[in-house]
Parts: structure tokens; sequence; C-alpha cells
């Protein structure tokens, strides 16, 4: 027979309700839990955790949830691109070469390619660099086709799906669509043969013909090393109230204003250009990082393309950027939410840029300081060498994870094909050679 | 705008030299009149309008004339093409005459047979925009105010965040004496320390007992009080006052001792302005700091006629200022004094201590207060509270605590920064003043002012009142003096222009109201 034994918890003795030890017991520690909850969390926080649209998904580990699989392609795609000129290494667009990096000596990277999720092409098409180091993009729709070629050619895993469980890194102004110029970018549209892949690219517009539906959008690279050596106290008072440095006008290029930045900054200046509140010029300051450290908002403004590397800045920084460019879609939009840590204002309100600035109460303004100060948010926009988990790569990663598994439209019929080799303007379809 | 006409008017030029080939390719012997009327009114409008209007003169003047509109246009964008791609200055030629304001960029070019998918709506699109700029772009002053505040609390929040955990006590040690300055300098003194962004205790020694006034203002303050006295009451002559308030701050010292009081001490006589620097300064003693005192009013007793101007032998500007002096490497050499004695004063051998502590004020020096208790533990070179304190004199300054004063500590950036001051004005002894600083009952005699706001008012011009320029005084309390008549504004401007005299305070002689 078997006898449960049953703590009682409560008998009755001389009619009343007794509670016995266990009983006790059981009371207090409910009342404990009860307390705990209730009991206002400690206020001396100094950053918040963040989690986005997908999750609290900063912190996710990508090893084990894919593997990528790296094309070996001939040097002249991006070793001999990269001797001619190195300055590639440190300017804003210099991610798809970190990106090649870290892969190579990633533990996701795998050397069979039958077992891959992903595949990588490493060709570095922001490399050919004007005197000034601005990059060309003429040739580069031409580089992008010629690899296409050749992993066409030499392996079949881009026949069986025609691209789509492939992934590029286009980190160029307008992404794939490679031209600096937004009308020609929109005339041109994404390169007809990346259709079906995956693009990870700074450009982020929404209904934008350069912003392809599931493209992962990145940080622009900025040197971590040349930031964090400016680092000041953070007990260092902040007694900026907005701070910008840049240009307003873009005089060689269009001298009568409207055009550039589709005349927001232009607007900045000229309402704002005397008023105390604004610490905004056109200088070149030796302390721009340090200043950036003493400033409570950071104007990020659009350019001749909605992103900037100041939004990175401003997050590793702490100080709170203010993001004018209508239909933006900023970095890690789905793991991060923007909403919550940056101020976003509609291009036809920067008149009352003021207005909408102090009518923010303090307490949101710490709220978003705290979440700009959680590390894995600043680890999340850098590009450190070597890799740190949590970083920018591993956000790529994740990202790449998040859209597995491949869906059945993925897979063709062997000898279906979506893709029309010969589409696009007739400069695209010559030959590629290495100058 | 920019000055865009003569550019435009060029650019008028260069468009035509550029496109006429085309032109005359297109079969036309020469411009006709027309298309150059056209052209010249396009040119005047963008004079007007301030931004380039060739291009889109020339699409006009294109359908007008029923050319093949798509040929041409392309061409000349083909033209741009070839002059664009090898260019090394990166240059935007703008071409808007594709996408104007109206024109969408989902409207795909003609040629284009690129299989991307059509957009959806956006209002966002390529091409000029305004700059909108508002009627008033002035900064709104409730706005710059509450900008303010909210930089005040980030600042805060970043104090408690990142400095909070090493704001250490402050101890106030103030010996008072009910006189006529003595109100005005507890009121500074009061609003200076509950300004102070910390913790801090002030301890009020006073002399003659606790006094109801005293204890009224510091009641008012809200701060953490503690009032002690003295029983003497301070004596009249000037000599003796220094060792009564020696005595009196020592009675404090003892206090913070048997108490075990925890934090920096700071002597903040009543007379002395304080920067709120000072405050943060003083966190970085480690067991005994000198800071840097200005002393303003200076006291000198002799006549000779340079040192009245505070000028040296060599007539080199002397600076009032008491304090630590360094030297480059930032290591204590020696002390800056009153120039009424010495210079400055360097010790050669820091075994011998050239300069009498009798010279030095209190206000200059900051002691850790665990430096009295009895059993903390203290560095050797501190020496002991009943040494300090056995023998008869009572102890000048706190120097005697350290055995040598190469331990003393300079503070602010090494003696450089002068963090408070000591104001050198007091009434004479026997002047009177109202309790509380309360006029009650009113006064005696009430004479109108001379100049009056209602001029139909008759005036009386009084024959022992002196009129002084005293136009913000109010016409009922004025001022009433036998014999030398001056106002409290005159005696300062004649204490500024006799610098350097014996500045005999003046007597300021209130009728009675106790």
């Amino acid at each position: 027979m078997i006898r449960m034994e049953i703590v009682e918890c409560w008998k009755r003795r001389r009619g009343m309700v007794v509670l016995t030890v266990a009983g006790r017991y059981a009371v207090i520690m409910l009342l404990l839990m009860v307390a705990l909850e209730v009991l206002p969390l400690a206020s001396a926080e100094e950053h918040e955790r963040i989690s986005g649209s997908a999750g609290d998904v900063l912190e996710d580990d990508p090893v084990g949830r894919l593997k990528v699989f790296v094309y070996e392609l001939p040097s002249k795609y991006n070793k001999n691109v990269l001797e001619k000129d190195s300055r590639c290494l440190t300017h804003m667009f210099a991610t798809e070469i970190f990106m090649h990096e870290f892969l190579l000596t990633s533990a996701v990277r795998t050397l069979n390619p039958d077992e891959a999720d992903w595949f990588y092409t490493p060709v570095y098409t922001t490399c050919d660099l004007t005197p000034n180091g601005l990059p060309l993009p003429f040739k580069s729709p031409q580089m992008m086709r010629s690899a296409i070629q050749y992993i066409s050619n030499q392996w079949p895993y881009w026949n069986r799906t025609e691209g789509a469980d492939h992934f590029f890194v286009v980190p160029h102004d307008f992404g794939a669509c490679f031209h600096y110029q937004e009308e020609k970018a929109i005339g041109r549209g994404i390169l007809p043969l990346l259709q079906r892949a995956t693009l990870v690219q700074t450009f982020g517009q929404s209904y934008h013909v350069c912003l392809k539906d599931g493209s992962i959008v990145v940080p622009p690279y900025c040197p971590p090393q040349k930031m964090q050596s400016h680092l000041i106290l953070p007990s260092t008072p902040r007694s900026i109230f907005v701070y910008f440095r840049g240009l307003f006008y873009d005089v060689g290029n269009d001298p009568e204003g409207g055009y550039y930045a589709r005349g927001a900054r232009a607007s900045v200046w000229e309402n704002f250009k005397n008023n105390p509140l604004f610490d905004i010029s056109t200088e070149h300051p030796v302390t721009y990082y340090e200043d950036m450290q003493r400033a409570v908002f950071c104007l990020c403004p659009l350019g001749w393309a909605p992103w900037s590397p100041r939004l990175v800045e401003g997050v590793i920084f702490g100080c709170i950027p203010v993001i004018i460019a209508d239909d933006i879609v900023l970095p890690f939009a789905d793991a991060i939410p923007w909403e919550e840590i940056g101020v976003f204002v509609a291009e036809k309100d920067v008149p009352n840029l003021d207005t909408i600035l102090t009518s923010i109460s303090p307490e949101v303004v710490l709220k978003k300081q705290r979440l700009l100060a959680t590390p894995a948010m600043k680890q999340a926009m850098l590009f450190p060498q070597p890799a740190q988990p949590g970083d920018a790569f591993h956000q790529i990663l994740n990202g790449l994870a998040r859209k597995l598994p491949h869906d059945k439209n993925t897979y063709l019929e062997p000898g279906h094909s979506v893709l029309n080799w010969s589409s696009g303007p007739p400069g695209d379809l010559k030959p590629w050679k290495l100058s | 705008m920019k000055a865009t006409g003569p550019r435009s008017l060029q650019r008028c030029n260069t468009r035509r030299t550029s496109t006429s080939p085309e032109r005359y390719s297109e079969g036309s012997i020469r411009p006709s009149a027309l298309r150059l009327c056209v052209h010249a009114v396009a040119c005047l409008v963008s004079l007007i309008l301030g931004f380039r209007f060739s291009r889109e003169a020339l699409l006009v003047v294109v359908a007008f004339r029923h050319s093949p509109g798509d040929s041409i246009s392309q061409k000349l964008s083909s033209n741009l093409d070839r002059i664009s791609e090898p260019e090394i200055g990166l240059k935007f030629p703008y071409v808007p005459g594709k996408a104007t304001d109206d024109a969408a960029p989902e409207k795909l070019p003609l040629d284009s047979k690129l299989t991307v998918p059509p957009v959806k709506s956006s209002r966002v699109h390529v091409g000029r925009h305004e700059i909108l700029i508002r009627p008033w772009p002035r900064p709104n002053p409730l706005e710059v105010a509450v900008a303010h505040a909210l930089l005040q609390r980030v600042q805060q929040e970043q104090r408690r965040l990142y400095v909070a955990g090493e704001w250490r006590r402050v101890i106030v040690i103030t010996p008072t004496f009910s006189r006529t300055f003595q109100w005005a300098h507890l009121t500074g003194l009061m609003h200076t320390l509950m300004s102070v962004p910390g913790p801090l205790t002030w301890i009020v020694v006073e002399a003659g007992g606790v006094s109801n006034e005293t204890a009224s203002l510091l009641a008012r303050s809200g701060l953490e009080c503690f009032h002690l006295s003295v029983d003497q009451s301070m004596p009249a002559a000037w000599s003796q006052r220094e060792p009564m308030e020696s005595l009196m701050r020592v009675t404090a010292l003892r206090f913070v001792r048997e108490r075990k009081l925890d934090g920096v001490i700071v002597f903040a006589d009543d007379s002395n302005t304080h920067s709120l620097r000072l405050f943060d300064e003083v966190q970085n003693v480690k067991w005994l700091g000198a800071v840097s005192v200005g002393i303003l009013g200076n006291y000198v007793s002799t006549q000779d006629t340079q040192e009245l101007q505070g000028l040296s032998e060599e007539g080199r500007q002397l600076v009032s200022v008491q304090g630590p002096a360094c030297n480059e490497s930032c290591h204590l050499i020696g002390w800056h004094i009153l120039p009424r004695l010495e210079q400055s004063v360097k010790f050669d051998d820091v075994s011998k201590t050239v300069v009498s502590t009798k010279d030095l004020v209190w206000a200059g020096f900051v002691l850790n207060s665990r430096i009295l208790w009895e059993d903390a533990e203290k560095p050797d070179y501190i020496s002991d509270w009943d040494e300090w304190t056995s023998n008869q004199v009572v102890p000048s300054s706190p120097l005697g605590l350290v055995k040598n004063q190469v331990f003393v500590e300079p503070l602010g950036n090494c003696g450089r920064e002068v963090l408070l001051w000591w104001l050198r004005i007091e009434a004479r002894a026997d002047s009177k003043f109202p309790s509380r600083w309360v006029i009650d009952p009113p006064l005696e005699v009430v004479v109108p002012s001379k100049r009056t706001p209602w001029p139909e008012a008759r005036f009386e011009q009084p024959s022992l009142v002196h009129s002084a320029e005293s136009l913000n005084q109010s016409d009922k309390h004025r001022v009433k003096h036998s014999g030398r008549t001056r106002s409290k504004q005159g005696a300062r401007h004649s204490n500024k222009r006799r610098q350097g005299l014996p500045s005999k305070v003046e007597d300021f002689t209130i009728s009675q109201g106790q």
C-alpha cells in the first residue's frame, strides 16, 4: 500500500485555524516572493536591456545556428584590389573587407558547401577610389557580374537557387544600385543578378528601389580604436544641448541648395544658426569626439544618402541621435528598437526642431541615455578586429540565422531559370578586368 | 540665396555654346530669333528666381519646336554620361530635366528594361526641395529655460551615477559673534553652503553664549547645524580678536573629535566668500591641505607710501594672496603670506620652518577629520591632539598638526587657483544695528528724499540731511546723520578713492531700533 505523507499546513485546534510549521514557512516564502515583485527595482541602473521587434537578440550567439561557405575567388576580386589602394581599409565602406576576414576565421564557416545554409562571395566592389578617396561605382556592376559568372561556372550552388541562399556585402551609397547619384541609382535599380540574393548594405530607405525586401541594413564602418582612444570620463558634465559638425550646403555640387539633403541641412542652418542651444558649424575641430561626449543630442541629418557614420558615433559616445531622414531604415532594425533610443524628426518639421527637442521630458531623455549606455548596444555598432561577441559581424550572422530555414521558393527546379543574364544597361554587360 | 545671378548667366552662355553644335547638326543654319528670345527670357527668370533655369528652358524650347524631344534629351544625357564617367574630381552634374519636383521616381526612364517590381508610393522624392525657414527663427526664451533645466537634470544624473560614491561629507566650522556685519556675512555664507551639492555639516561657534538671532538664522537654512558657544564675549580690541577666534575654532575641533564626525573640515569664517569649486577641490585632501586665500581690504599699518599702494620696493605689484607656493614640479616649497610682512618665504631646509604660524589664516587650511580622532590610523608625521593643544597658548593655525610642513598638501592646482576670499571689512565695535535687521518701531525722523517720482508733491530741502546720490533708497527710510553725514554708498566710494590708506570703517549710526 502506498502511503503518502501529506504535510498538513493547517489544522484545527480549539476551533481556530492554526498554521503548522510547514504552513508558516510556506506563507513566509509567499510573502517574500510577493514583496520582491512589488519592491521597486533599484533605480541606480546605469543601463537597460535592449530588445527589439525580434526579441532580446542582441547577445545571441550565431555559432551553431547557421553555416556559411566562403567561395574561393581568384585574388583579382579581392586581394589585388586591396593591394592597389590600402585606403579601402579605413574608409566607411571597409565593411566588405572586414566581413571577409571575419568569415574566414569564424566558427560558422564550413568547408563543406553541401551542408552550408548561406554562401558568401568575397568581391570588393567599393574599392576603386579616386585620388580624393571616394569610390567610383562605374565598374562595380561589371565586377559583380563577373564574380557571379565565375561562381556559377565553378560551383553548382548558384544555379541551384539562383542566389537565393547567397549573400553579398554592398556597402556603397545606394547599395546594389551602384551609383552615388540618387536619380541614376533609382534609374538603374538593383543589379538584376542580385534579385534573389540577400544584400548586406548600409543604405536603408523604405519604399525605395535600392532597398530590397529581406536585406540586412548594417552601420557604416567606423574605426573602433580611433573612437575609443578619444573617450573621456563619463562624469564630464554634458553641457551642450544639440551638436552637429558638417556641411549644410554642398557648394561644389549643389550651389543653389535644395537638392543636397533635400534641403533639410540648409533648413537646420537657417533656422538655428543664431540659437545658443545649437552648437552647429562646418568646422572640423580636433575635439570632435570629445565634444560629442559633452552633448545631449547629436543631429544625424541625411546628406546625399540618408545614412551617415554620425549615428554610430552618437551611439558610442552616448549622445542621443536626432535622425532627420524621412523613411530611413536604421541598422539591425529588428534587433534594436530605434524609436526608443533615438529621436525621429520629419524633414518638414525641421523648423520646429527646438520645440520638439525641448518638449521631450527629462525622464525620457534619461531612459534613452541608459539604453545608449548598454554595452550590447555600443558593441553592435562596431566592427572590431579581431571580432568580439555581440559586435556588428555577429549581428549580421544573427540576422542571417533569423532568416533560416529557407522557404520553398529558394530551391528551383533543375533547368528552371528566373534571372535574365542580359538585362541591364549595356555598359554593365561588358566583361570586367582589374585595371 | 547665394549670388547665383552671374553664375546662371554664365551657365546660360556655356549651355549655348555646348549645345549649339547639336543645333547645327540638326540641320538648322542658325538659331532662330524666337528661340533666342525664349532663351533670354529663361535666363532673366533664372536671375530673378535664383536658380538654374536653363535646362528646363531647353525642354520647353524642344517641345516648342516639335523636334523629337526624346532623341535630343537622350543625346544630351548620354553626352553628360561621357563627361561624368572618367571624372576624377567627382562632380555631380545634376540633370534636373528628368526628375523635376512633380515627377515621382517611380516613373522609370524610357529605355529601362529592368525587372524591378513596381515600388509603392512614397512621399519622399528626389529633386529640388524647398528650404523651410520659419518666419521668426529666434530662440524662444521659455524653451531655452526648459533646455537648461534638462541639462541640469542630466548632469545631476551623471553625478549620481559616476561621481556619487566619492563625495565626502564637508564639515564647516564658523566662529561668529554678534556685530553689525554678522547678519550679512552669515546670510551669504548660509546661501553658499546651501548650494553645495553634497552632504554638509555646519558647526557655528558663537562668542558670548548662544544667541537667538543666530539660532533663527541657522534654523532657516535647512542644513545640519551644531550651534556651539564659548562663554567669553568677543573682546573689542582688534588684536585680541584673533586669539579668541582661534579659541572658538579649537572648541569646534574638540567637538568634532569627541563626536567622531567624519569628513573634510573647512574653516569658513563668516567674513569669507567661497567659490563652490572649493568644496569640490577639498574632496581630494588626504590629511592636511592648504588652499590659496585672497585677502581683500588689506590693512597695512606702516606709513610707507609704496607699501600703501601695495607695491614692493622694486615697484612691482604685490598680490594679496595667502597660500602655498609651489615649484614647477608641483611640490610645496614655501608660502605666500600677507605683504605687510614679507612677500613670500621659501624654506631652504625642510626641517626648519621659517614662517611663524601666526601669520597664516585658518581659512587657508583644510583637514581630514580623522586627524583629530584619538584612535584613527594616522601617519607618523601627524602630531597628537594633546600635544598640539597642551601648551597654554591657543594654536593660531592648524600647521602645528603636522610635524613637518613639507607634508602639507597644496590644493587648487597647487595653490594657483584662489578659491576663497577674506573680506577684511568690519564695523566699529560700538556701531549699532537693528536686531535681526527688522526695523521696529519705525524710525524717529522721516525725511522725504530729494527726488520723488511724483512731481506735484512738495518737498523741503532739509537743512541737516546731506543729500547723497542715493536714488535707490526709499524716501521713508532715509538715513539721518548728525555731523558728518555719509551714506553707505558714500563710504564705499571714499574707501575706493583712498586705497591703501588706513581703512577706518565708517560710523553707521542708525536711529535706535532694538
